[in-house]
């Protein structure tokens, strides 16, 4: 299926002076001895100094290109074709020495996840050290060479990050780290797969504004790959777009982002909840079917199977690289009818959600004991939940949400004092005290289906499991509820004898959904039930659990990072910092009225796909550790409206600004709702004790 | 034999190769008719998975070892013509002390035992103790293992510190001394074998419980219900067999080595005279100063080649369980 680059592509000017251009790459695993094609006829250039994006779902061959552009590439991977040239040498024909030269002084990459890439049994001054003593430097130059290497990524005191254990940082730091190490030796390309996906909002957002300093600083290309397509907006120049192995389009990021000219762009682009769209305007746009599985004899358009505008043409073509406009280009036949992709309609459901609360948290805390000390990790919470509600639960990691959800599951007891009442009735606080109908009325989603899911036991046995554990129905009547369950997920009745491991992500959480769906329960607590999948699947779990709240009149307690999807699904949005609830209100009125400062901070950080949020608020530093919270207002340390002399001596309480809408501040309305001024200087980012 | 490889093949949690292919199907039923039927596609995986060991040369090798080894226990007289305890005459006179030769492959010893004979009847009885030593000590480490692991708290802390004081004492000392007191029929033998080899498994088998434990799937399971003892049976147990098969074949290769070593020093079951690796070498061994090397490095031989055979079966299974 090789197809020779038609004329058409950009001309980006010449191949022998871009930093990294892939030509016509063509690249197989080679699996049980037979080699399945991954990349088919990759071609694009970066220029010194500018930042390219990969976008596409996963399994799409992104990583594999940023392994190729290095050649860090698995033992199973075979070459087929084409060539990687950096500065005009092909790397994929260098000598073993040659590319050790290339990768200490010309290229590197950060991974996904930093704490693989660092040796966890040795101190973080010895593995940055160890950079420099591989360039040539004295033992003692070296390790004053990674004090400097931290302190140009923005680390605020080098010496004590130099002399602890990765384990000791947070993911934050240790990233910072990672990419000082990657820029030892000045590289003139820096490839970053994934650099913020493991990281809070906030998190991210300071490590892409370290990233975008330093690529002003120091003029190296960047290769970004990320699967936040907003991410890829406010860092890249170009982005190119990635289905089955193949770049459909690419362009300049914003042009690409604000006009698709492909139909898979254009998908992508709707399956994200944008834009304020609520769950009453309408279902999130999907993109149905799979992305074909590696080594299968592809269609001429790669992404026919998938297309709502494919036809006979597609299906016998091979399509035409397509020039839209400059530097911009698109493989589709129909580009002319790219209208005729429109987002669902808009479809106004009213969602009936009750006026008594079905789960009241009455003064709930929860403190862990910790070598000696107490640490507070929820602090007197009050919260309830209506009937056929969703209540969106944010906050930075290490907040407090997953222990107010664990505590309401009575995973955790909470400390004397506060209650739990299901329906008006104090429920016991320990799950195992609990009476049969207060288990069945309160379960739970995961954030990882891998985990949630036994690997040994069948769809059909993990759901008839549960169904007849919680509920009388047994026997045939047992089966035949589990078909329905399983259809009302959109699980076909083949997936019921099939392992966890033989089903996609987004197949293995809507088995999580069923399986919290099969007592028919009034509340379900879902902890990042989508942050592991693709948008495209995001999309379609989201719309499931819209409908069967619609369907079931159950609640939701929603937990997320996402503030677009937390907006999309929410009917009420609690805002969470160091185990205390800081702001409460409806979704309208916080995406509206002034908020706390807090809240603030989070909104700005996000990277939107809609273009760039005017101005960013930092948080400094790390979240406080909840052993030691700050005194007065706990947010005190970071807060950019902080009231010296108020906020670090008297706690603020809780109070109404607007029917609904409570936040913990000293500060009215009329004092939130003028502009903040930012200053430069709080960027460092500092270790958390 | 056969059934241990054929156990991780079904029971591996990983899913391999599959995984990364299954990886791209998204539920939409329209889509459904692409794919292969459930069982069709387990059948798939286990058929790979079996292939994958058999392409490999280190499994062959060691299987072929193992599996010469087992009809030898099994069936000894097909192999030679003489009894492990007859001696050999050559024209009705006892022939003790010669060098390999056609009559006497591998010559024979002090006595005159045929030491070929010795080495081929020399086989049942370790494999008798070893393996069902191994066994028992394995079944009995993983229940401990998995309700150490599963509960923790005190019980694991005792018993983590029994564990790691019996482990820090070399095996084979408890091991004479107990046999020293107890006496060496080959059910002693057997029972000490395994109870020395239980902390380990128990340890290996703990730290797989807690890894699982950590997982979601543990804490739902609770969330609906379900008692302790459904949770480490039903869901727990299923997922760290793997780890015990593994355990099981190295535990086995060890065994071997104990019980030969334990020969050697004379702590054997059985009648003195009759075929044993160990006491052979035990026995035998002065007589190579007498430049008669055979009837010493045979028996050395043979306990080597069974333990490599067991390694490299152990090496291949725990290669494809983590694919
Ligand atoms: N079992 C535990 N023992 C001690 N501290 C804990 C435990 N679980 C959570 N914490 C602490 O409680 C705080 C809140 O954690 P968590 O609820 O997980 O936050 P989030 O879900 O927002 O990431 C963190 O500082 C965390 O370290
Ligand atoms: S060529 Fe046809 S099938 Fe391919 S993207 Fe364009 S319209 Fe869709
Ligand atoms: S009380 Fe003070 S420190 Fe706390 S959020 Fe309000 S202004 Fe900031
Ligand atoms: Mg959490």
């Amino acid at each position: 299926m090789t197809v020779t680059e038609p004329a058409g592509i950009a001309d980006r000017g010449d191949p022998a002076t871009a930093a990294l251009a892939v030509q016509n790459l063509e690249l197989a695993y080679e699996v049980r001895g037979v080699p399945r094609e991954v990349l088919r006829d990759v071609t694009f250039q970066i220029r010194p100094g500018e930042a390219f994006g990969l976008v596409g779902e996963s399994g799409c061959g992104k990583s594999t290109t940023a392994y190729a552009a290095l050649r860090y590439l698995p033992d199973n991977a075979v070459v087929q074709g084409g060539a990687v040239l950096a500065n005009g040498v092909d790397i994929l024909k260098m000598s073993n020495s040659q590319l050790r030269e290339f990768r200490s002084t010309q290229a590197s990459m950060v991974y996904q996840d930093p704490v693989q890439a660092m040796n966890p049994a040795l101190k973080i001054g010895r593995q940055v050290a160890e950079c420099y003593q591989i360039l040539g430097q004295s033992k003692s130059e070296a390790m004053a060479s990674a004090g400097d290497a931290l302190r140009r990524v923005k680390i605020a005191d080098p010496v004590r990050v130099l002399d602890r254990y990765p384990h000791q940082l947070s993911g934050g730091m240790l990233q910072r780290v990672v990419i000082a190490m990657a820029l030892t030796g000045d590289p003139k390309l820096l490839v970053l797969d994934e650099p913020t996906t493991g990281l809070d909002a906030t998190v991210e957002a300071e490590v892409l504004d370290l990233v975008r300093e330093l690529r002003s600083e120091t003029n190296a290309a960047i290769l970004l790959i990320a699967h936040n397509l907003g991410v890829i907006r406010s860092m890249c120049d170009r982005v190119g777009v990635m289905y089955a192995g193949r770049i459909v389009e690419e362009g300049n990021a914003q042009v690409v982002f604000d006009n698709p000219e492909h139909p898979y762009t254009k998908g992508l682009l709707n399956a994200i909840p944008r834009q304020g769209v609520r769950k009453t305007d309408r279902a999130l746009f999907t993109i149905p079917g799979n992305l074909p599985l590696i080594g299968t004899p592809l269609p001429t358009c790669v992404y026919v199977d998938r297309c709502p505008l494919a036809d006979d043409v597609c299906r016998t073509q091979v399509p035409p690289v397509v020039p839209v406009g400059e530097g911009h280009w698109s493989r589709c036949h129909h580009i002319d009818r790219l209208a005729q992709i429109t987002e669902p309609d808009a479809q106004i459901t009213e969602y009936d959600i009750g006026t008594d609360n079905v789960i009241q948290l009455n003064g709930v805390s929860k403190t862990f004991r910790q070598r000696g000390h107490d640490v507070p990790a929820l602090v007197s919470v009050d919260l309830g939940f209506h009937e056929g509600e969703t209540l969106g639960l944010v906050g930075e990691s290490g907040s407090g949400k997953s222990t107010l959800a664990k505590t309401l599951l009575g995973i955790h007891s909470p400390d004397s004092g506060g209650n739990i009442t299901l329906r008006g009735r104090e429920m016991k606080s320990k799950a195992t005290d609990r009476i049969a109908e207060s288990t069945r009325a309160i379960s739970m989603v995961f954030q990882n289906p891998d985990s949630a899911l036994n690997r040994m036991w069948t769809v059909r046995r993990i759901l008839k499991r549960t169904l007849t554990k919680l509920t009388d129905v047994q026997g045939a009547e047992a089966d035949r509820r589990v078909e329905e369950l399983a259809e009302a997920m959109r699980l076909s009745p083949r997936h019921l004898d099939m392992r966890p491991r033989q089903l996609s992500g987004g197949l293995k959480q809507r088995v999580a959904i069923a399986r919290a769906f099969a007592g028919s329960p009034d509340v379900v607590v879902c902890d990042e039930p989508t942050s592991a999948l693709d948008v495209s699947v995001q999309a379609a779990i989201l719309n499931l659990l819209a409908n069967l709240q619609n369907d079931e009149r159950t609640s939701y307690l929603f937990i997320t990072h996402d503030i677009g999807v937390v907006r999309y699904l929410a009917d009420r949005i609690a805002v969470m910092y160091l185990g205390r609830i800081m702001e409460i209100g409806s979704t309208d009125v916080m995406f509206s009225e002034v908020n706390h400062p807090y809240t603030e901070a989070l909104l700005s950080a996000v990277p939107s796909v809609d273009g760039e949020a005017e101005n960013r608020i930092p948080l400094t530093g790390e979240i406080p550790s909840p052993a030691n919270p700050p005194s007065g207002c706990v947010f005190h340390t970071r807060c950019h409206r902080v009231i010296e002399g108020l906020c670090e001596v008297t706690e603020p309480e809780m109070q109404e600004i607007s029917p609904g809408h409570r936040i913990k501040c000293h500060l009215t309305i009329e004092q939130l709702s003028v502009p903040v001024e930012i200053k430069e200087s709080a960027t460092l980012a500092t270790l958390a004790d | 034999m056969s059934d241990d490889v054929d156990v991780p093949l079904e029971g591996d949690p990983t899913g391999g190769v599959a995984a990364s292919e299954a990886l791209a199907t998204e539920a939409i039923p329209e889509a459904a008719v692409v794919g292969v039927d459930a069982s069709t596609e387990r059948k798939q995986v286990r058929k790979e998975r079996r292939q994958l060991l058999l392409r490999s040369p280190g499994f062959l090798f060691g299987f072929s070892i193992l599996v010469m080894w087992v009809l030898c226990a099994a069936v000894p007289s097909w192999f030679t013509k003489w009894g492990d305890n007859e001696v050999v005459r050559v024209d009705g006179s006892v022939i003790p002390r010669v060098s390999p030769r056609a009559d006497a492959w591998f010559g024979t010893d002090k006595i005159g035992n045929d030491v070929f004979a010795r080495i081929i009847y020399g086989a049942r009885p370790v494999l008798i103790v070893a393996v069902t030593a191994a066994v028992l000590a394995v079944a009995a480490g993983t229940l401990l293992g998995l309700t150490v692991g599963y509960f923790r708290g005190w019980v694991d802390e005792v018993i983590g510190r029994i564990i790691e004081a019996l482990l820090s004492i070399p095996v084979i000392l408890l091991a004479i001394m107990v046999l020293t007191t107890l006496g060496r029929s080959q059910t002693v033998i057997i029972l000490t074998i395994a109870v020395l080899f239980i902390p380990v498994v128990t340890r290996t088998v703990r730290s797989a419980v807690l890894a699982e434990a950590q997982l979601d799937y543990v804490t739902s399971a609770k969330l609906r219900g379900e008692n302790s003892l459904f949770v480490m049976t039903r869901e727990i147990l299923p997922n760290v067999t793997g780890v015990a098969v593994v355990e099981l074949t190295v535990r086995i290769g060890y065994a071997i080595f104990t019980v030969a070593t334990l020969s050697f020093l004379g702590l054997n079951a059985g009648d003195s005279s009759a075929a044993d690796w160990g006491r052979d070498l035990g026995k035998q061994y002065d007589t190579i100063q007498a430049g008669q090397w055979w009837a010493a490095i045979f028996p050395a031989l043979a306990i080597a080649l069974l333990v490599i055979g067991v390694n490299l079966v152990a090496d291949s299974l725990d290669r494809v369980n983590k694919s």
